[in-house]
């Protein structure tokens, strides 16, 4: 049974920083932890190039930083190297992979 | 972020219309989400261009802007819509946050640079700023 008013514990997104800037609005939080698993479920981040690397990057960024994904929004604000995108694709998988986990479970 | 502060301002901006231009729906719900205790009645242009027609349709009391968006970015957008409405206040609400993207957006009209994460607080004020409330 879904409840809204429960966040799960994560290991790869810090939930106080997400709290903070969606005004401690769970149901929200929630909300877009969901929306971000779909938007990126099926994203393959090392295939991207261009325009349509730089754009989910750039996604990622403001996302990361809202929801407290730490470690993603660090490595979204280095320089593109292949090493920091290899680096980056593997630790969107592991958020995702822990959102699929978590929030399936709620 | 304090709750008490935000919640006694449920619906003061009851009757404003605002415009948000964000071209991705999960930002648009992040907005939405947060402003959804304003009273705002909040339309959504999803790029630039659909901006400008938007802002020859209603008369928003303010712009929320995106900058980077497919087919008109936001530069584009504030350079026209300044040429027919210099008073209507508009906000760059971006993850970019150099001082270039600073004076970039200044230089085109816009009155406020604003940044992702959305301080909501700041956010607020802004509001404030440039719209009356009764």
């Amino acid at each position: 049974m879904f409840d809204e008013n429960i966040i799960p514990k994560f290991e790869h997104i810090n939930i106080e920083i997400g709290l903070k800037f969606l005004n401690n609005n769970k149901k929200l939080y929630l909300k877009i932890l969901n929306s971000f698993l779909d938007r990126y479920k099926d994203v393959d981040v090392e295939s991207l190039t261009g325009d349509e690397l730089k754009d989910v990057i750039h996604s990622i960024k403001g996302l990361s930083a809202t929801l407290g994904m730490e470690k993603l929004n660090r490595l979204s604000m280095s320089d593109l190297t292949k090493e920091v995108i290899s680096e980056l694709s593997e630790n969107l998988s592991l958020v995702l992979d822990e959102l699929k986990d978590k929030l399936g479970s709620i | 972020m304090n709750n008490m502060i935000l919640n006694k301002r449920e619906n003061i901006f009851s009757g404003k219309k605002i415009l948000l231009t964000e071209d991705k729906e999960i930002n648009q719900l992040i907005v939405l989400g947060l402003l959804s205790g304003s009273g705002f009645d909040i339309d959504i242009a999803n790029n630039g261009e659909e901006a400008v027609d938007k802002c020859r349709e209603f008369n928003y009391s303010l712009i929320l802007m995106d900058i980077e968006m497919p087919i008109m970015d936001g530069y584009d957008a504030t350079k026209i819509i300044r040429e027919k409405n210099k008073e209507i206040p508009i906000i760059a609400l971006t993850s970019n946050g150099t001082i270039e993207d600073i004076n970039r957006t200044k230089s085109v009209g816009m009155n406020e640079h604003l940044l992702k994460p959305i301080d909501l607080e700041l956010l607020y004020s802004t509001f404030s700023k440039y719209i009356n409330v009764a």
